[in-house]
């Protein structure tokens, strides 16, 4: 059995609870992304959040500009742009110009974001996310590819509107974020590719889901081999078992306190929308760190043991991408783990890659 | 503990202790509308910026403008990141960029954060907008853009301490702000525009006035509002203006005659989309004038009623050799070293345009920076300013034109 073609990509670093100057974590994101593809990384991510110090970056557009100055091949993933919150003409023309001046680099993500504060801070309320998401995705779309373009939505009015500069792309790469089964049907009804986040959900529960999402592809006549799934991974990579169960744990147990806290800061109980993430919350409020290493939701171990672990993980889930989320105890160790996984799991893949792709021209 | 080489950086190259020139215009105006042309434009832009940090000015400059198939930057913030990104010294800015189309936690929030970026270089040069079809197309009304200019540059303002009030679904909430301005203070803010009121609403809510195309009368006269509306003391004043050097002045028209018109064509293009039947001219942007000449004055896009024909039409546009450039320039340095006062001054020119070739625009880059600035900085100095930068028109102290130049090459390996 060979693999599919395997692409290797990380996060930008922002998730370590450490005490740096936001000048020195946003600086240090554009340096690891320029370490990452060295280091043959296929993409490099960045999140959107607002109003905390939690993972990301209000605007991801800026970032990723900032790296595109300084990089030359590795494509930049938003991973996620919260569509609801802004203007989708706004968005647009943001991530237009991101592409613009990457050279056609830019991996675009959305979703319709969970973080109450950011909704309330935006004049956007939660129960109607999913609608304005639906709506933005359109309208983004639209303005990318067409002139003169119009809409007329619920939330949303666009009348006979060009966008200049449109993407270097046709068309940029697009995926929409789902965690919920509702959102995994809603984004395969789309026919768009399907984004998830790092989850403490073991791994029958994730592949069950992934089969609603291509369930509900077929259903609306798509092959799901033509979309791509991407397998978010929280990784730690030790040179024994001990350093694998030692070095993350503080910032995978601050990751999920932070989380927990902005997750549910003002939710509504009865929105049927986001019962999810109350289940969700409770599981992170009561993290239990041994628990989850113990079932092997996260990839920190040895890199035989990583090796093992994504290759079956690979073939159990039929996965075509692994983003990497290092959880290290300081930046420089976030560092050093993405060398770490670039230089002995890595070349697994690649060699198997390799080998793939030689049968297949030989078939 | 960082993995980042270099220490913060310090904040750009615009400061009150001297004139200090920019590059404005680099809007990545494109040869085109394809997406290909619009990264060459891209990509000019950038290289310029890192060009006029290598040759010694102070500050470059970027504008807003959206839906423009001229080829503006609809997302200024996004540019400046990547220029930041490429220099060191500079001050990255914006002469303008237009907050009135702006949702204002999030126009903090990206200034915040190109600060950040930057090591504190960003200042916001800002004005009011004034094309209809982008107010329209971004689902906004042009009436409410004094309104929203000023809310914006409150929450702005607000933000720097952590927090924003007066916004969101609870009005009466403190919600937090992350990132703040490295800059102590936030970026600074300046006001652009040429009417009265808006010359005046700079001196009321910013720190400066950046004056774009007019006459040396017509920045003096503007002062006289400032200083009227408010006694200027460290308030900045800056003047921007299109410009085109070159070896001699044959060359300097030959070779911008082809930019000039594409500046040209978008001017009455937009003009004619405020006119009767501007629909037609929105769809179908003018790429070149077809009635521009070199050696004729700049055509502005709006028609201007409360400003003469003098004050709109005469010097906005220079195109010569050096001394040509420097003659010209000279009463705009003397207006703003005779302004009272003794905030920032600032003098900046658009050099780079569409059709022309790279190899002419870099070298319009330097010899700006090597032929014409120095000339202008010893006017500076000579008309007024000391290089405390405490008095004004007494006590001429001339610099020599060598001393300028060595600075002018240590910048350059800073």
């Amino acid at each position: 059995m060979t693999l599919p073609n395997i692409r290797f990509s990380t996060n930008a670093g922002y998730g370590t609870p450490d005490s740096r100057p936001p000048e020195q974590v946003h600086r240090d994101a554009i340096e690891l992304a320029v370490r990452a593809e060295e280091l043959g990384y296929h993409s490099v991510s960045l999140s959107e959040h607002h109003f905390s110090d939690y993972v990301g970056v209000p605007n991801p557009a800026v970032v990723a500009a900032a790296i595109a100055a300084r990089t030359e091949r590795i494509r930049i993933s938003i991973n996620i742009s919260v569509l609801p919150l802004h203007n989708p003409v706004t968005v647009a023309e943001d991530y237009a110009l991101v592409d613009v001046i990457s050279g056609g680099r830019l991996d675009f993500g959305c979703g319709r974001g969970y973080q109450p504060g950011e909704f309330k801070g935006h004049n956007v309320t939660l129960a109607e996310s999913r609608t304005r998401l639906h709506e933005a995705i359109e309208i983004v779309q639209g303005l990318w590819t067409q002139d003169d373009f119009s809409y007329h939505g619920e939330h949303f009015q666009v009348d006979h509107l060009t966008l200049y500069p449109k993407p270097t792309q046709k068309p940029v790469p697009f995926r929409v974020a789902g965690v919920s089964p509702e959102s995994f049907e809603a984004v395969a009804a789309m026919k768009l590719p399907l984004l998830c986040a790092p989850s403490i959900t073991p791994l029958d529960k994730v592949k069950a889901s992934l089969d609603v999402y291509r369930d509900a592809l077929r259903s609306h006549g798509e092959d799901p081999a033509d979309y791509s799934i991407t397998l978010p991974q929280w990784v730690y990579i030790g040179l024994t078992d001990e350093e694998s169960f030692t070095a993350p744990r503080a910032s995978m147990e601050w990751f999920q306190r932070r989380n927990s806290e902005l997750m549910t800061a003002g939710i509504l109980p009865d929105d049927p929308g986001y019962s999810f993430y109350s289940k969700a919350q409770a599981n992170r409020a009561n993290f239990d760190y041994e628990h989850y290493y113990n079932q092997d939701v996260f990839l920190f171990c040895t890199p035989d043991k990583a090796i093992d672990r994504l290759r079956d993980r690979i073939e159990y889930l039929g996965v075509t991408e692994v983003l990497c989320a290092f959880h290290a105890s300081s930046i420089e160790e976030t560092l050093e783990n993405m060398e770490r996984f670039a230089t002995t799991v890595m070349p697994a893949f690649t060699s198997e890659t390799a080998s793939a792709q030689a049968s297949a021209s030989v078939g | 503990m960082t993995i980042t080489p270099e220490q913060p950086r310090h904040r750009g190259g615009v400061t009150s202790d001297r004139l200090t020139f920019g590059l404005s215009g680099l809007v990545t105006q494109a040869d085109g509308t394809s997406p290909a042309a619009y990264h060459d434009a891209v990509r000019t832009a950038v290289e310029a910026a890192v060009l006029a940090e290598e040759v010694g000015l102070d500050a470059v400059w970027t504008s807003e403008h959206h839906f423009s198939s001229s080829g503006f930057v609809p997302a200024p913030f996004v540019l400046l990141a990547a220029m930041g990104e490429r220099t060191e010294r500079v001050t990255i800015g914006t002469d303008v960029m237009l907050p009135s189309m702006w949702d204002p936690v999030r126009f903090a929030e990206e200034a915040a954060l190109v600060d950040q970026l930057s090591g504190g270089r960003l200042l916001l040069a800002l004005g009011i907008g004034y094309r209809d079809h982008e107010f329209e197309g971004l689902g906004l009304r042009r009436r409410d853009r004094v309104a929203r200019f000023e809310e914006c540059i409150r929450v702005l303002r607000e933000s720097v301490g952590g927090t924003v009030s007066g916004v969101g679904l609870n009005p009466g909430e403190t919600l937090p702000t992350s990132p703040t301005p490295l800059q102590a203070g936030g970026p600074p803010i300046w006001g652009g525009g040429k009417v009265e009121a808006a010359v005046r609403r700079a001196r009321r809510v910013t720190e400066g006035y950046f004056a774009s195309m007019m006459s040396p009368d017509g920045l003096r006269r503007r002062i006289g509002w400032l200083d009227d509306e408010a006694p200027l003391d460290d308030f900045a004043l800056a003047q921007t203006m299109l410009l085109f050097v070159a070896g001699s002045n044959r060359a300097a028209e030959d070779i911008s005659a082809p930019g000039m018109r594409r500046v040209q064509g978008y001017m009455q293009s937009w003009k004619a989309e405020s006119e009767p039947g501007g629909e037609a001219a929105i769809r179908e942007e003018i790429v070149d004038s077809a009635t521009w000449r070199p050696g004729d004055e700049w055509q502005a896009a709006t028609p201007r009623p409360d400003l003469t024909d003098e004050e709109r039409l005469t010097h906005a546009l220079v195109i010569g050799d050096p001394d040509h450039c420097v003659e010209r320039l000279t009463p705009f340095v003397e207006a703003l070293a005779r302004a009272p006062g003794n905030g920032p001054r600032h003098l900046s020119a658009r050099l780079v345009y569409p059709a022309i070739s790279a190899a002419d625009t870099a070298e319009c880059i330097r010899l700006f920076a090597t032929e014409v600035v120095p000339p202008l900085h010893e006017v500076f100095m000579a008309r007024g300013r000391r290089a405390d930068g405490n008095d004004n028109q007494i006590n001429p102290i001339r610099q020599p034109p060598r001393e300028r130049r060595e600075s002018i090459n240590e910048g350059a390996v800073q």
